[in-house]
C-alpha cells in the first residue's frame, strides 16, 4: 500500500515538474506532447469506468471526443467563445449522445455489443464527413480558443497543461469514488456474475446505463480539451482506429485498476512518439510490442506496481 | 391448512418437441420444506428457473404471497423475497467473502444509486453481512477472495448470499452437490436450521439430504410430478420407487 502510493505521488510530482523542466532545458515541445497525452488520459479514464469496471467493451468511445470537441468548434463557429458554455454543452451533448447509444446498446452482449458502439460511432464519424458547413472532411479550424472570463488564458502552453493536468486527477479520483460507491459496486457485480447479481435483486441494466452516460460525459469533456489543444476539429476525432487506440491504453495499462488507463496512455502515446521520430514505419515496431506487452503483462502496468490495498 | 406461500398451477415449458415442464401444480405451505426429487433430465433446473424467473413459462401461474408473479423479473421477485442457490455455484469470485454478503445485504437496503459514499466503509451492510457470514461459519474467512475459498465453503457462500437478502422463500438447486460426506453433513444440518424460518423448495440428488429435510416431497419425472406426499408416503409409492428409487431402494 505505502509503496504504491509513493510511487504514484512521485508520478503526479514528476508530471506537475515537467513545464519548469520543460523550459529550463528550452524543450516547449514536451509541454505539448505530454498536454495530449494527458487529455488521451481522460478519455482512457472514462473508457475504464464501463469497460473495465463494467465489462462493456464499448468500441465507439471516439465518438464522444467527437461530440465534445464538435461542441465547442461549433460554438466558436457562430462567434460564441465562452468557455464555460461550450465545455457545459460539450459534457452535456456527450452525455445526451451516450444515453441514446447506451439505452440501445447496454440491453446487448460480448460481440454485439461492441458493433452496435462501433456502429454508431461511425454513424457520427460519416454524418461529421458530410456536414459542409462545418468544414466536411477537412473539419475547421479553432480561431479563438475557450474563453473562461480572463480566469485561464488556453494560449498559455503552461496553463493550459496545469489544467488538463487538474482534470484529469479530478477525472481519476471521480471514477475512483464511484466504482467504490454502492453504484460501482453493483457495477462490478454485474460484470463479474450477472446471474448471481440479478438473483439478489438488483436490474443491471439502469446501473450500466448510467455508468455509460457518465463515461461518455467524462470523455465528452477530453473532446472540448482536445479541440483546444489542436485548435482543429474533424472527423477524425471519432475515427474507429482512434476508439481502438483508447481502448488499448485502458488494456495496455490495467483493466479495472485506478491508475492503469493513465499508465497506459503515457505508455501507448509515448512510444508511439519515440518510435514516429525514428522511423516512417513505426507501426511495424509498435504492433509486435503491444502484442507482447499484452501477453506478458496479463494484468496491465499496474500489475507491475506493488499491490495496493484491497485494489480488486 | 395455512395458506399455501408459492402456488403454482399449470406450468409449462417446452424447448422445441421436448416439454421439460409438462403441466406442474405444486404448492408450498409457510415455512415449509418441499422437496422436488427426479431422475436426471426429470427438468427439475428448469422449473426451479421458472420459478426464480430467469426463465418465463408457455403457460401456467406462479402465485407468491396471494400475488402473481409470474411475469415478474428474477431482480423483482427477489425484492419480493426470493432467494436461490444455483446448481452450480454462483458466487463474485473476484470480490472477498464478505464483500459477496454485503452485495446481498445491498441489494435490500433501499436503492444503489449512491456515487460518492464508500460502499465498503458502511456499517448498515458490513455488519449484517458479517452477523450473516458467522450464521454459516465463514466469519474466519471473511476477508479471503471467494475465488481462493474450498468448493464446501463456496457453496455455504452462496447460501449466506441467500440468507442475507432475508428471503421469504429459498430455492436450492442441489444445495450439496459435489461436496465430501462431511461437507455435506455439515450443509444439511445447517439447512436444518433454517426449517421453520424460511419457506424452503428444494431440488436435490442426494436421498439422504432429502429425507432429512423435507417435510413434503415430490416426485419429477419428465417434466410431470408422479407422486407426492410425506416421505415415507412417497418411499412406499411402488410408481416412485419403479421410476426413480428402484436402483437405491
Amino acid at each position: 500500500m505505502r509503496a504504491r502510493a509513493l510511487i504514484l505521488a512521485a508520478c503526479v510530482l514528476l508530471l506537475l515538474a515537467v513545464p519548469p523542466l520543460a523550459m529550463l532545458f528550452n524543450q516547449p515541445y514536451y509541454i505539448d506532447l505530454l498536454r495530449r497525452v494527458l487529455i488521451f488520459a481522460i478519455a482512457a479514464v472514462s473508457l475504464n469506468l464501463i469497460l473495465g469496471y463494467g465489462g462493456l467493451v464499448s468500441f465507439g468511445h471516439a465518438a464522444y471526443l467527437g461530440v465534445g470537441g464538435y461542441s465547442v468548434g461549433i460554438l466558436a463557429f457562430y462567434g460564441i467563445h465562452n468557455g464555460w458554455l461550450q465545455w457545459s454543452l460539450a459534457i452535456l451533448a456527450s452525455a445526451l449522445v451516450a444515453l441514446v447509444i447506451g439505452a440501445i446498446s447496454v440491453r446487448t452482449r460480448g460481440i454485439y455489443f461492441i458493433m452496435i458502439t462501433l456502429a454508431f460511432t461511425q454513424m457520427l464519424y460519416y454524418l461529421g464527413v458530410s456536414v459542409e458547413e462545418y468544414g466536411g472532411d477537412d473539419g475547421m479550424r479553432l480561431k479563438v480558443k475557450s474563453q473562461f472570463s480572463g480566469l485561464i488564458d488556453l494560449d498559455n502552453p503552461i496553463a493550459f497543461y496545469y489544467l488538463v493536468l487538474a482534470l484529469l486527477l479530478a477525472a481519476t479520483y471521480v471514477v475512483h469514488r464511484l466504482v467504490n460507491s454502492r453504484f460501482g459496486l453493483v457495477l462490478r457485480a454485474a460484470k463479474s456474475n450477472e446471474a448471481r447479481t440479478r438473483a439478489i435483486g438488483f436490474s443491471p441494466y439502469p446501473y450500466q446505463l448510467v455508468a455509460f452516460v457518465i463515461s461518455g460525459a467524462i470523455c465528452g469533456l477530453a473532446g472540448a480539451l482536445y479541440a483546444n489543444h489542436t485548435a482543429y476539429i474533424a472527423p477524425a476525432f471519432m475515427e474507429w482506429t482512434r476508439s481502438g487506440e483508447i481502448m488499448f491504453m485502458v488494456i495496455l495499462g490495467g483493466m479495472g485498476t485506478t491508475p492503469g488507463p493513465v499508465l497506459g496512455a503515457f505508455a501507448l502515446l509515448l512510444v508511439e512518439d519515440q518510435l514516429a521520430g525514428w522511423t516512417q514505419h513505426w507501426q511495424i515496431i509498435l504492433g509486435p510490442l503491444l502484442v507482447l506487452s499484452v501477453l506478458f503483462f496479463r494484468r496491465g502496468l499496474a500489475g507491475l506496481l506493488p499491490k495496493g490495498r484491497k485494489d480488486a | 391448512m395455512p395458506e399455501a406461500i408459492l402456488d403454482v398451477r399449470g406450468l409449462r415449458k417446452s424447448f422445441g418437441a421436448l416439454a421439460a415442464t409438462d403441466g406442474v401444480d405444486l404448492d408450498l405451505r409457510e415455512g415449509e420444506t418441499h422437496a422436488i426429487i427426479g431422475p436426471n433430465g426429470a427438468g427439475k433446473t428448469t422449473l426451479i428457473s421458472q420459478l426464480a424467473g430467469n426463465l418465463r413459462p408457455d403457460a401456467g401461474s406462479i402465485r407468491f404471497a396471494g400475488e402473481d408473479v409470474t411475469r415478474l423479473s428474477a431482480p423483482q421477485r427477489a425484492r419480493r423475497g426470493f432467494a436461490r442457490s444455483f446448481q452450480i455455484t454462483s458466487i463474485y469470485r473476484d470480490f472477498t467473502a464478505l464483500d459477496n454478503v454485503a452485495l446481498a445485504v445491498q441489494a435490500h437496503a433501499g436503492h444503489s444509486f449512491r456515487f460518492w459514499r464508500p460502499a465498503r466503509a458502511e456499517r448498515r451492510l458490513r455488519d449484517p453481512a458479517r452477523a450473516v457470514l458467522e450464521e454459516v461459519g465463514l466469519a474466519a474467512r471473511a476477508d479471503v477472495p471467494a475465488a481462493n475459498l474450498a468448493h464446501g465453503e463456496q457453496r455455504q457462500l452462496e447460501v449466506a448470499m441467500a440468507l442475507a437478502t432475508r428471503p421469504r422463500l429459498l430455492l436450492l438447486d442441489e444445495p450439496v452437490a459435489g461436496m465430501g460426506l462431511e461437507e455435506s453433513q455439515r450443509m444439511v444440518q445447517f439447512l436444518s436450521g433454517l426449517k421453520g424460518k424460511c419457506s424452503i423448495l428444494l431440488v436435490e440428488h442426494d436421498m439422504d439430504a432429502v429425507f432429512t429435510l423435507a417435510d413434503r416431497i415430490s416426485v419429477l419425472v419428465y417434466g410431470r410430478i408422479i407422486a407426492g406426499g410425506a416421505p415415507e408416503q412417497v418411499r412406499a409409492n411402488p410408481e416412485v420407487r419403479r421410476a426413480y428409487l428402484g436402483e437405491e431402494a
